[in-house]
């Protein structure tokens, strides 16, 4: 660990701790650094971005109800991680619930787009997005922590509470059904090398 | 040739395989074209999901402001309700006290019997168990005459271990019975507590 990762670890406790005795503002502070990871964690897994929103702020809600869980000491990044997955996924059940699906509201590529390859490529996010929604939910959750949370196998296990053997093998099984979702991007990809 | 190592690419992909597992995968990879392939193909699909634009908060500020309006009061720490309105601790504590009276109270009586050649307290001499077996009683009568002073020496001996191991399975059961009602007691208040604290902390959340 560096000096710097150290005492930024340090601060953080400390913000903890007062946010434990209920200063809002200590809290604001660790919602400030760690919402681009939350939000990016939870838009994966939603696949729409005000959904992915109030997943964001459900997750922080709930971190803030049970921060006597946390561990000090312990990754705050991975204990947020492990409550945006689960807040991500109840907000999208309400939100099909309410819905016809997510994936209507997936961010569409601008209306105006200037050069022809950024619409192209924005709709090739689109359809990266609609392929990892099609993951069950299982898988999604782990290749979501994997790829935009940045977690190892073993912070993914203790993120979801399953061995890590079945981390592997939700993100081989995700992997190959990627890969069958979105073979003709792959193929793009390949004609383009 | 050596079976593929497909179902590990992943996995070393992401820098995960260690020791003699990933020793095993770069050799193979060495050898083997088909899974140099599969790992180049795990490669651009790990690069198609990390192109495209980023998602991100218009405002980070008006997120988190909104976000800490909106945060009800913590749960406060040391609000706890006593489940019991009286000392609850008390009532065990009552219990031992009044078997340590009682018994203080048959020992008493003993001594006074003793002192006085018969039962000092008629009110307790029920209560008191029997210095003979019964076994030992109908023995002596029936044949105590035509025993040996050794033999009844043994029958003497075989009456009061009986008699020890009935005081002290007796003594022993009060022991349990005791221990068993301050559990009771105790897993009863944990119990209500639990069930306090719950609908307490519930109508904090639903009362904001």
């Amino acid at each position: 660990m560096t000096a710097l990762t150290a005492s930024r670890t340090t601060a953080e406790t400390e913000l903890v701790l007062l946010a434990r005795q209920g200063d809002r503002a200590a809290f604001g502070e660790l919602v400030r650094g760690h919402l681009p990871g939350v939000v990016t964690v939870v838009y994966r897994m939603c696949g729409d971005l005000p959904l992915a929103e109030d997943a964001a702020q459900e997750a922080f809600l709930q971190a803030w109800l049970h921060l006597e869980a946390f561990q000090p000491g312990s990754s705050l990044r991975n204990w947020l991680y492990r409550i945006a997955v689960n807040a991500a996924l109840d907000t999208l059940r309400r939100g099909r619930e309410r819905s016809s699906g997510a994936l209507d509201a997936l961010p569409a590529a601008d209306p105006q787009p200037g050069p022809e390859g950024e619409a192209i490529r924005a709709e090739q996010a689109r359809r990266v997005q609609r392929a990892i929604l099609d993951l069950p939910e299982t898988s999604r959750s782990a290749l979501v922590l994997r790829e935009y949370g940045g977690l190892s196998y073993q912070e993914i296990a203790a993120a979801l509470d399953v061995p890590v053997g079945t981390v592997m093998s939700r993100l081989n099984h995700a992997r190959g059904q990627l890969r069958e979702l979105l073979s003709t991007e792959l193929e793009a990809e390949t004609d383009h090398e | 040739m050596s079976e593929h190592v497909t179902e590990w690419l992943g996995t070393y992909l992401d820098g995960e395989l260690r020791g003699l597992r990933r020793q095993q995968v770069e050799n193979h990879l060495e050898r083997c074209a088909a899974c140099r392939a599969e790992l180049g193909r795990l490669r651009r699909l790990q690069d198609l999901l990390h192109a495209g634009p980023q998602a991100s908060l218009q405002s980070v500020d008006k997120f988190v402001a909104r976000l800490v309006l909106q945060l009800p009061r913590r749960p406060e720490r040391g609000a706890r309700v006593n489940p019991f309105p009286i000392r609850w601790w008390l009532v065990p504590a009552g219990i031992a006290a009044a078997w340590v009276s009682l018994q203080v109270l048959f020992d008493l009586a003993g001594i006074g019997s003793t002192l006085h050649g018969g039962p000092a307290v008629p009110a307790v001499a029920w209560l008191q168990l029997p210095s003979q077996t019964l076994w030992y009683s109908a023995s002596m009568g029936l044949f105590g005459s035509r025993l040996g002073a050794g033999s009844q020496a043994l029958l003497g001996l075989l009456n009061q271990a009986e008699l020890f191991l009935e005081r002290f399975a007796i003594a022993l059961a009060w022991q349990a019975a005791l221990a068993a009602i301050y559990w009771a007691w105790l897993a009863l208040g944990w119990k209500r507590y639990r069930i306090l604290a719950i609908s307490s902390g519930q109508s904090k959340e639903t009362g904001e």
